[in-house]
């Protein structure tokens, strides 16, 4: 039973981690772009370790891979919006089909 | 110094919260019992904590213990992972449709939440839903600039209520 | 069953270095190392399981800690910078 579960969360989160590499590949600009990073990240790499984590049982091991997954959580926010934040900055522009730009009209 | 006199023990306080969560931490890491291991953990932990208590937790310590607030935090854990399988189903289905359905842009989401801790958690969560993005933080009047993968609206208040609502209202709970 | 999840994510990683080496700015690279850079952790973890081997493990963890300072002093550098492919 444990392990049913343990390969239905790996099975999702293979499957999350083949598609927003896809979506990187396929979508048109930068922010797009991270968007598929996020579904890579969240939906792929966290599930696994929660996948693993449960496959493992109740080890040392587990709560390392927790912590990991963790980590992960915490940082992965903060790496994208450093990335969104620096592309705007330095002037990468929108996808050329974009509808709006709030951030380009009213900051100076 | 400014400490006055009932800010002492509050200060002890968040000393001995911070050596309990590092030397947590520390346990965790090593992943043995071993009475050695322990010791060393404490001396360390110790000694990061006296460094960087300050850093670590500021304001007192018994309205962060406050039942409701974590009675909160705890809905907030179901709410979060719905909105977080909804955004992955609408992403995914984007990227695998053959003409790829997106609208993107930047919009403008006021937000009334006004702590540090209040706006940091609302941009991460923001930023943790594929199909949103926070791109930059207007500091005057409180509000997100938010990259949408579809946009369905741009005034102000309608993007507040489909962007954020669903998580402010917990997190202005939480971090008041 | 893990080895065919390892065979999965190799070829995701696959995809994500073919959009590092398209991309046309610098930020279109970095997100896609971002992105290959934790496939490559939950990889590590996998190997971990599935050679009961600990020390994987501790490697996937500092792996974690370097790919999140090097994308943030990456970012930093690109806000001064301004665009260049």
């Amino acid at each position: 039973m444990i392990e049913i579960i343990a390969y239905i969360l790996l099975g999702i989160g293979a499957f999350c981690a083949i598609v927003g590499s896809i979506g990187i590949v396929r979508f048109p600009d930068v922010y797009n772009r991270i968007h598929a990073n996020t579904v890579v990240v969240v939906g792929g790499a966290i599930v696994m370790l929660l996948g693993a984590s449960v496959l493992e049982g109740l080890s040392s091991y587990t709560l390392k891979i927790l912590i990991i997954a963790f980590f992960i959580f915490l940082t992965n926010p903060v790496s994208a919006h450093a990335i969104a934040r620096a592309a705007h900055k330095s002037g990468v522009k929108l996808w050329r089909r974009s509808v709006v730009d709030k951030l380009e009209e009213e900051k100076p | 110094m400014l400490w006055g006199n009932e800010a002492i023990p509050m200060a002890k306080g968040s000393l001995f919260v911070a050596f309990i969560c590092l030397w947590l931490a520390w346990i965790a890491l090593t992943g043995s019992l071993n009475p050695q291991e322990l010791g060393v953990g404490a001396i360390v932990a110790a000694f990061v904590a006296v460094i960087s208590y300050k850093l670590l937790f500021h304001g007192g310590m018994r309205e962060k213990f406050e039942p409701k607030r974590w009675g909160y935090a705890l809905a907030y854990v179901p709410a979060y992972i719905w909105a977080e399988l909804k955004a992955h189903a609408s992403v995914i289905y984007r990227i695998l449709h053959p003409r790829m359905p997106i609208k993107p842009g930047i919009v403008r989401v006021p937000t009334k939440l006004r702590s540090d801790f209040g706006i940091t958690g609302l941009a991460n969560a923001i930023t943790m839903t594929p199909g949103t993005l926070s791109v930059e933080v207007n500091e005057e009047e409180p509000s997100l600039y938010v990259h949408w993968i579809n946009v369905e609206a741009v005034e102000p208040e309608q993007t507040s209520r489909q962007i954020a609502w669903p998580f402010e209202r917990f997190l202005r709970r939480i971090f008041r | 069953m893990i080895l065919e999840v390892l065979i999965i994510i190799f070829c995701a990683c696959l995809i994500c270095a073919l959009r590092a080496a398209l991309g046309p700015t610098a930020p279109d690279r970095v997100v896609a190392i971002d992105a290959l850079v934790v496939l490559m952790i939950s990889a590590l973890v996998l190997l971990g399981v599935y050679y009961r081997a600990p020390i994987y493990l501790d490697v996937a963890l500092v792996y974690a800690f370097l790919a999140f300072l090097g994308t943030l002093a990456i970012a930093k550098y690109l806000e001064g910078r301004g665009i260049e492919t």
